[in-house]
């Protein structure tokens, strides 16, 4: 596992998503897709919901139970990490069940050309956090 | 051709062919441990004779049918589905029967999944890889050579309530078994023969050069290709042709395999987006953009497109990828001409209803398609208004 656990998943991913949300140019590049998206990490547990229905910005909440999410994806949290430095593919992760879109499947496959330039972002960020080591991954 | 990243191969359908095979195939139907089947189909199909068919060789064969709902409308929708499995579960079945068309077919593979799982068929199913566990067993009795529903592990169902189509893709949802006889398909009229079937073509090209063709793939899409270039033409002159008929059954039914593993791209993109807007059927949205389809990929893909040209006959050894390309397309082209004049089918934007006015509108949604991601090439809205001005 590359994170040990639930505090630590929270500040690094949920640190760069908070990090796309303050970038209003990348913001409002997601947020174009207009949706609400919940990404339910596993080993470690956490929930990320990332509300981009304004059109305009991202607002990241953790376990939320209260937005009802259009685009709901399971993963593990391994998995998250391999894609956002773009080391994985997305329809070969969905067809290997390595990711569970529960949803309109159109608009998540349609929202990938969108998130190529925040893979480089993904990895500068952890440089920036000092976490080099988690850019190498098998 | 380099290696791919990835690759796997699952097709759980047992396939059956044969002239008069749906007559009986009790003995697979006792296999899959069906013996009160539903019938689910249309009142098309069932005017034409083709339930009654079925089911006087079941019949005489011992199995009885546990129900029959004849009201599938053109597009599957949700609440049809509901109707479906509450009445499949009332009847005491314990598999369902789909006779028809793609819309019958998803209606079948939606209901199946409420009358095993209960719940909500939009909030707890819609999506990928959803289910956990086996339905109950599904047969395909295929009456068009086009969809290649029969085989696939997708169904897409229109949601009243939201007013979109949603996807379902599950393995558990794929057919357990397909029952293809040129029987129940030749009471096609010549237009429906001419645009299922190039529908059918337009699958396994498209699913021949997408990104996540492998060459397990890529086997049943150039024989598919092979097979319907070479026998449409032959079944418009004679639709009594059960030979004919048959082999299009073969060929739509490999190209299902085919885009079952590798997906469609920028045709079908924009084949969806002309149905939502312009409610052009898609077997001719699809028949009409596939050669600009094709030219918009040959840059990306020439290599591919060559070994298309070989699986065409038109290859020449003297000319380099992307000639040979050219050729493949040029092919294709042609092939959809004599279609055409064999069977009244437009190949033309403006003459079935398509306006200048709306192209933005169609690049806008295209781009947003799920099968954006499978196109080898990046799709841009330049990009698609050119296919389109071209196909005007």
């Amino acid at each position: 596992m590359y994170f040990k656990d639930s505090e630590e998943l929270k500040k690094i991913l949920g640190g760069f998503f908070e990090k796309a949300a303050a970038d209003k140019d990348l913001a409002k590049e997601f947020a174009k897709s207009k949706l609400l998206i919940r990404f339910n990490y596993t080993e470690p547990e956490l929930s990320i919901t990332l509300d981009m229905t304004d059109g305009e910005n991202i607002v990241v909440t953790y376990n939320d139970n209260e937005k009802v999410p259009e685009v709901d994806m399971s993963m593990k949290a391994d998995t998250a990490h391999k894609f956002w430095l773009g080391k994985l593919n997305l329809t070969m992760a969905i067809t290997r069940k390595l990711m569970i879109v529960k949803g309109p499947v159109p608009k998540v496959l349609a929202f990938i050309p969108v998130l190529k330039p925040a893979y480089q972002m993904y990895k500068d960020y952890l440089k920036e956090i000092g976490r080099e080591d988690l850019i190498e991954v098998e | 051709m380099g290696l791919p990243e990835f690759a796997m191969f699952y097709l759980p359908t047992r396939i059956l062919f044969g002239i008069g095979i749906v007559r009986d195939f009790t003995g697979e139907l006792q296999d899959l441990k069906a013996n009160r089947p539903f019938v689910v189909t249309d009142k098309t199909i069932r005017s034409l004779g083709l339930v009654d068919y079925v089911l006087e060789g079941l019949k005489s064969n011992g199995v009885e049918v546990a129900g029959i709902f004849d009201e599938v409308p053109q597009d599957s929708s949700v609440r049809i589905v509901s109707k479906v499995a509450d009445l499949f579960k009332e009847s005491n079945a314990d598999s369902f029967l789909a006779i028809g068309g793609g819309s019958v077919i998803d209606t079948a593979k939606g209901a199946n999944i409420i009358a095993k799982m209960g719940g909500d068929l939009v909030r707890d199913f819609s999506g990928t890889n959803i289910l956990t566990e086996p339905l109950f067993p599904l047969i395909v009795i295929p009456t068009t050579s086009g969809t290649g529903s029969e085989v696939t592990n997708a169904a897409v169902i229109y949601d009243e309530d939201s007013n979109t189509k949603l996807e379902f893709v599950d393995r558990f949802i794929t057919p357990s078994m397909a029952v293809l006889d040129p029987n129940m398909t030749k009471s096609m009229p010549p237009k429906v023969t001419a645009f299922t079937g190039l529908d059918a073509l337009t699958h396994a090209i498209e699913a021949f050069v997408d990104v996540d063709a492998t060459p397990f793939s890529d086997m049943f899409a150039k024989e598919a290709i092979s097979i319907i270039t070479s026998h449409l033409i032959n079944v418009l002159k004679d639709g009594t042709n059960l030979e004919e008929r048959g082999w299009m059954s073969i060929g739509a039914t490999l190209a299902g395999v085919a885009f079952s593993h590798s997906e469609c791209g920028i045709v079908h993109g924009i084949a969806h987006s002309l149905g939502a807007v312009h409610r052009v059927p898609h077997g001719i949205a699809n028949a009409i953009i596939l050669p600009y389809g094709m030219e918009y990929n040959l840059p990306v893909k020439e290599e591919k497109f060559a070994e298309l040209a070989k699986v065409l006959g038109v290859y020449d050894k003297d000319k380099t990828d992307l000639e040979n390309g050219k050729l493949a397309i040029d092919a294709i082209r042609k092939f959809e001409e004599s279609v055409a004049s064999l069977s009244n089918l437009p190949l033309r934007l403006r003459d079935v209803g398509v306006t200048l006015d709306t192209f933005e509108l169609i690049a806008e949604k295209t781009i947003v398609d799920g099968t954006a991601a499978y196109n080898p090439r990046e799709e841009t809205i330049e990009g698609i208004i050119e296919i389109l001005n071209k196909a005007y």
